[in-house]
C-alpha cells in the first residue's frame, strides 16, 4: 500500500522553550560544553537550535521539542512566533548574577503576554554549582516561584544536576493538564503551528557558551 | 547489547533501530522503518567510525527525513553559512538541491555530526521546511 503513514510511534509531542537574559546558561542547558575530538568546536560555535528527545513519563511515549531563542534576547526581539504553539517554558536566571534574577518578573510579563494561556512556565535557577559566586538564594528562588505559582528547580548545566529533572517535571505536568482536560495532546496536528524562531537566527550569531 | 555498523550490517530490516555511535551512549535515534535512503557527493564532513571509511568517501549514503518529529532523539545546529553543497540522489535518479545549513548530534552526548538539514532549493527558509539526512556510515544498528 502507498502513501501510509508510518504508525505513530509516540503518544504526545510537546514544544518546549527556553527562556531568560542572555549568558544565563539556556544555550548550556540545550547543548553542555564538552571537549571531545568528535565534537568540533564549530558545533558548539555554531550552537544548538532545537533537540527532540523521546521521553517516558507515566507510561506515555512523549516527544519534547526543547528550543533556544538562538541570541535573540540580547535583542529584545524574540516575536510572538515564537511562543507560538509552546506547552512549556523554562524561565531561566543564573544564581550568581542577581540582575537576571530581577529580570524574571519582566520576563514572566512578557511570556504570559505572548504565550499560550495554558503554557506552563517553569522557573529554573541555573548554574547552582557555583556557591562562591552564588547571589541568589535557593530560599529567594522558591519565594519567587510560590509569588507567580509557578514549579521551581536549581539546576547546572555544568555538573548537570537537575538538567533533566527539569524537562521531566515539566513534561509530567503538561501531561497531567491536558489528561484534566481531556484532549490528550496535540500529537496528531504535528508540523503545523510549530514554533517559529527562524527570523534573527541566521547565520554568524554566535553562541558564548558557558561563558 | 550490541550494535552492528553500516560495513558490518547484512539487511536492515523496518525494525532496525538506529544508535548513536559513540561509547557509553548509543542513544535510540530513530527507527529505520520505511526511511528512504539517498546517494549524497560532496556532503559535509561527518563522523567517521573507522578509518577505512576515508577510503570510500566519493559516494555516501544517507537515510532522508522529511518530519522531524519521526526522529526520537536528535540535536539539530543553528544555520551556518560555511557548509558544503551537497549533491543529493534518490533511488529515482530524482536530483535534489539541498541548501544545506545545519548539522545534526546526538541529543543525548551532543557529539557528531551524524547528519545535515536543509532546505530544498525554491522552498521558502523555514524551519518547517527543513529536510533530514542522517549518515548511514556514521551511526551504529540494532537489529531486533
Amino acid at each position: 500500500m502507498s502513501g501510509r503513514a508510518p504508525s505513530r510511534s509516540y503518544d504526545m509531542i510537546m514544544k518546549l522553550l527556553l527562556v531568560g537574559d542572555s549568558g544565563v546558561g539556556k544555550s548550556c542547558l540545550l547543548l553542555r560544553f564538552v571537549e571531545d575530538k568528535f565534537n568540533p568546536s564549530f558545533i558548539t560555535t555554531i550552537g544548538i537550535d532545537f533537540k527532540i528527545r523521546t521521553i517516558e513519563s507515566n507510561g506515555k511515549k512523549i516527544k519534547l521539542q526543547v528550543w533556544d531563542t538562538a541570541g535573540q534576547e540580547r535583542f529584545r526581539t524574540i516575536t510572538t512566533a515564537y511562543y507560538r504553539g509552546a506547552m512549556g517554558i523554562v524561565l531561566i536566571y543564573d544564581v550568581t548574577d542577581s540582575r537576571t534574577f530581577e529580570n524574571v518578573d519582566n520576563w514572566y510579563q512578557t511570556v504570559t503576554q505572548h504565550a499560550n494561556e495554558d503554557a506552563q512556565i517553569f522557573l529554573v535557577g541555573n548554574k547552582c554549582d557555583d556557591n562562591e559566586s552564588r547571589q541568589v538564594s535557593k530560599e529567594q528562588g522558591q519565594d519567587l516561584a510560590q509569588k507567580l505559582n509557578i514549579p521551581f528547580l536549581e539546576a547546572s548545566a555544568k555538573s548537570n544536576e537537575n538538567v533533566d529533572s527539569i524537562f521531566y517535571e515539566l513534561a509530567s505536568i503538561i501531561q497531567e493538564k491536558h489528561v484534566d482536560a481531556g484532549t490528550g495532546g496535540n500529537a496528531a496536528n504535528s508540523g503545523s503551528g510549530s514554533v517559529d524562531v527562524s527570523q534573527g537566527g541566521a547565520a554568524g550569531i554566535k553562541n558564548n557558551c558557558c561563558s | 547489547m550490541s550494535y552492528t555498523s553500516y560495513t558490518d550490517l547484512k539487511s536492515v530490516e523496518e525494525s532496525t533501530i538506529v544508535r548513536c555511535p559513540f561509547k557509553n551512549c548509543h542513544a535510540r535515534i530513530i527507527q529505520v522503518g520505511t526511511l528512504p535512503k539517498v546517494n549524497v557527493e560532496n556532503s559535509p564532513d561527518m563522523t567517521k567510525l573507522s578509518e577505512d571509511d576515508n577510503m570510500k568517501q566519493t559516494e555516501t549514503y544517507f537515510y532522508q527525513i522529511d518530519d522531524v518529529w519521526e526522529f526520537d532523539n536528535i540535536g539539530v545546529s543553528r544555520p551556518a553559512a560555511e557548509l558544503k553543497e551537497p549533491i543529493i540522489t534518490s533511488d529515482t535518479n530524482e536530483k535534489v538541491d539541498i541548501a544545506v545549513e545545519r548539522l545534526l548530534i546526538c541529543s543525548e552526548c551532543d557529539k557528531g555530526p551524524i547528519g545535515f538539514a536543509g532546505i530544498p532549493k525554491g522552498s521558502e527558509n523555514h524551519h518547517q521546511n527543513l529536510k533530514y539526512f542522517l549518515s548511514c556510515a556514521s551511526v551504529l544498528y540494532e537489529v531486533k
